[in-house]
């Protein structure tokens, strides 16, 4: 059906002849307009208290089935991802673009415990724009055959215990889903406090015209109650997680 | 999907007869009850939340036709496709038609109640194509080939062992495996199946006309696994699924989960605002967007129950209420169950073959005390009985006989005179059935309701003779 028949239908359906030009709506945000300064100065407030949020987001990414490591420094996440890896017998890793794992200097300390590290973006060339679909084929089949996904992410919501990721280039979408083990790597200053702050930010980035592909909220494994009503970890995507909060 | 709500005293039968069923009920809707009540209690503005998700869902649903152009405006200008479906099986033919023009083989699926309403993949298989479920539950019953029992939970009446035998591949016994064995062959065997896959059909829980984005709720991850592995993605929604900003979402998705499942959050939330950018490693290349109302325009256009499509479709109501923790799912006959399926079943498919639907109920309000975005649905169960009684295009749905005896209470209730004389032969008409003051049988049509009640005898000289006597 036209677009414009089925919205007549809907019109009449409201006992309208013709569809509002404005329609006022006060989101919690409130207007619009000027959002992007709004968010601006919740980004100042947000990194001041973010040092508050630590115990609080633990909790709740511990009641979500994260496994949670905290640690002072860089230097501590290599010795953490190693003995993970140990635990699970690991072999093959992937990482994505995220600025953290390159601090942290994962690749040397993954390569020095002879497991065989790949980059999201390196696995489709850092090239899929024309001949793309085949290279994001290949890459796939090889993230299924991965055993470890290391992601950073934007920002951990303290209420929920969410790590938030943004797909782009160098931060593929199955990094952090394919892999039977996933490790999330975060800076503690990333603490945001409720859900709330996270799509008042996330609107202004999109009035901004900052616009991702889309938005993960990642709290914990995979899990299904699917059988009988019972718990169950790891049906489609990570069997475990671990988040690294450093600092 | 074929309606069956024709078949709800029928199918409640067997239900309540099946001890095993019965037991499986208890635990799991008290379950979800009991988390949700847990879940609720620990928000500590819950009843603020409630009433934003109210004022967000009225607010959307009296401008439906403006979100709806903005959203399908947002889809497009970011390079998804829309389409707008009349019915069912307009939304069939775009579906097919993008699947026959990719030549896709595979399909995955992603819970979407809107395609059971579409029965979307018997329309695929008959295309040769091979439509895969991936919600664990919606695996089972698609194996089963069965219909969802409960849209949280769609296997819930399923025992580990009935689950076993339909994941054995030929001449295996799974019997007596645990449900992490279970899910682990699960797992293996639908990895295969996302590795193959060209196209996804996934649901829709909102539809952001601000942003043009879809936002998609899972435990699984499927969810993710749709959005991500094939080559195109579609989503079908429900028009009434649309919302105004981003902004509300933390709200939103709040009242949902914690109202679903008791959980603060589940373990994914998929925020999708269209294709692929070029320059990604991984995504679809292509994502429409399926807008269907099916009927819902009558629920619109009728204010006594346009509040029912501001549903976020958690089960909450479901859980909460006592007929439905008897009677299961499959007895509402079509793809909404409970209380809110009671509002909504009817209406999209029919009134007068559901009108055991609405009756279906107590009127005790715990939905309506459930409902994350307080849906007065006992309210409406009432204004749906009256509209069976005072007549659809298919006539009322009472007999003559019932009909002339209404008419008949009504005379004899307005006049005093008329009231106190009835009163009189009725009490002569059930004497010979006392016992002691009591009537516990009676024959004919009366039996019914003195099968499973006793009446106590009338007394000689009712309250109005007692009045009158008292006055004196």
């Amino acid at each position: 059906m036209e677009r414009s028949e089925f919205i007549a239908v809907v019109s009449a359906a409201l006992g309208r002849t013709s569809v509002p030009d404005v329609v006022n709506f006060d989101s919690l945000c409130g207007d619009s307009s000027d959002i992007t300064t709004r968010a601006e100065s919740l980004k100042t407030e947000l990194i001041e208290c973010s040092a508050n949020l630590g115990e609080s987001a633990a909790a709740a990414l511990e009641q979500g089935g994260w496994k949670v490591h905290k640690v002072s420094t860089l230097e501590d996440v290599g010795s953490i991802v190693s003995s993970v890896c140990a635990d699970s017998s690991i072999s093959t890793a992937v990482l994505t673009d995220h600025s953290i794992l390159e601090d942290a200097n994962l690749n040397t300390v993954l390569g020095k415990d002879g497991i065989d590290v790949a980059f999201s973006v390196s696995l489709t060339d850092g090239n899929v724009e024309g001949e793309g679909r085949s290279l994001i084929e290949s890459a796939k089949q090889r993230m299924f055959e991965t055993d470890l996904g290391i992601t950073g992410g934007d920002y951990v919501v303290a209420e929920t215990g969410t790590l938030v990721v943004h797909p782009s280039r160098g931060i593929a979408r199955l990094a952090s889903l394919a892999p039977p083990i996933h490790i999330a790597v975060v800076h503690s200053n990333q603490l945001i406090p409720s859900l709330d702050d996270l799509f008042m930010l996330e609107q202004a980035d999109l009035m901004a015209g900052n616009r991702a592909s889309g938005m993960n909220l990642i709290s914990g494994p995979s899990r299904t109650g699917d059988i009988e009503a019972q718990i169950v970890y790891g049906i489609h995507g990570p069997v475990e997680a671990h988040i690294i909060l450093v600092g | 999907m074929k309606s069956k709500t024709r078949e709800f005293r029928r199918v409640a039968g067997q239900v309540l007869s099946d001890d095993r069923l019965q037991r499986a009920h208890e635990v799991v809707y008290d379950g979800f009850h009991q988390r949700r009540l847990a879940a609720s209690g620990a928000t500590l503005d819950w009843e603020q939340q409630r009433s934003r998700g109210k004022e967000i869902k009225d607010h959307t649903i009296a401008n439906l036709d403006y979100y709806l152009g903005v959203l399908a405006d947002n889809v497009e200008s970011h390079g998804g496709q829309v389409f707008f479906a009349a019915d069912v099986n307009e939304a069939n033919a775009y579906v097919k038609d993008v699947a026959q023009r990719i030549d896709a083989t595979t399909v995955i699926k992603s819970k979407s109640m809107v395609s059971e309403e579409m029965g979307l993949n018997d329309e695929l298989e008959t295309e040769g194509i091979e439509v895969v479920e991936t919600d664990l539950g919606e695996y089972i019953i698609q194996l089963a080939k069965e219909a969802p029992y409960h849209i949280i939970a769609p296997a819930v009446h399923k025992t580990k062992n009935q689950v076993a035998e339909l994941l054995a591949d030929d001449d295996e016994d799974l019997t007596g495996e645990d449900a992490e064995s279970l899910t682990r062959r699960a797992r293996e065997r639908l990895r295969s199946v996302f590795r193959r896959a060209d196209m996804s059909i996934t649901g829709v829980n909102f539809a952001v006309a601000e942003s043009g984005s879809i936002v998609l709720v899972t435990n699984e991850g499927n969810g993710r696994m749709a959005t991500t592995v094939p080559r195109v993605h579609i989503a079908v929604m429900g028009m009434e699924k649309v919302v105004p900003s981003v902004a509300d979402l933390g709200t939103l998705l709040r009242i949902l989960i914690r109202s679903a499942t008791g959980q603060r959050i589940s373990a994914y939330v998929t925020m999708v605002n269209g294709p692929r950018h070029e320059e990604e490693d991984d995504g679809p290349d292509e994502f429409h967007l399926v807008i269907v109302n099916n009927g819902r325009d009558k629920l619109l256009s009728d204010e006594s129950l346009r509040e029912s499509l501001n549903c976020i479709r958690c089960g909450a109501c479901m859980n909460a209420c006592p007929v439905y923790r008897k009677v299961g799912g499959h007895a509402y006959g079509w793809v909404y169950p409970g209380p809110i399926g009671a509002v909504v079943s009817p209406v999209l498919t029919g009134l007068n073959d559901g009108v055991d639907l609405p009756n279906a109920s107590t009127l005790c309000g715990a939905c309506h005390e459930a409902c994350p975005v307080k849906i007065n649905i006992p309210r409406m169960l009432l204004e749906l009985r009256a509209k069976a009684v005072e007549g659809t295009d298919r006539g009322s749905t009472a007999s003559i006989k019932e009909r002339v005896l209404w008419k008949g209470w009504r005379w004899g209730m307005m006049g005093r005179r008329r009231y106190g004389a009835l009163a009189r032969i009725g009490r002569v008409l059930l004497l010979p059935f006392a016992r002691r003051g009591w009537i516990s049988s009676t024959p004919g049509p009366l039996s019914g309701w003195t099968a499973s009640r006793d009446l106590p005898m009338p007394q000689k000289s009712g309250l109005s003779g007692l009045m009158t006597r008292m006055r004196r």
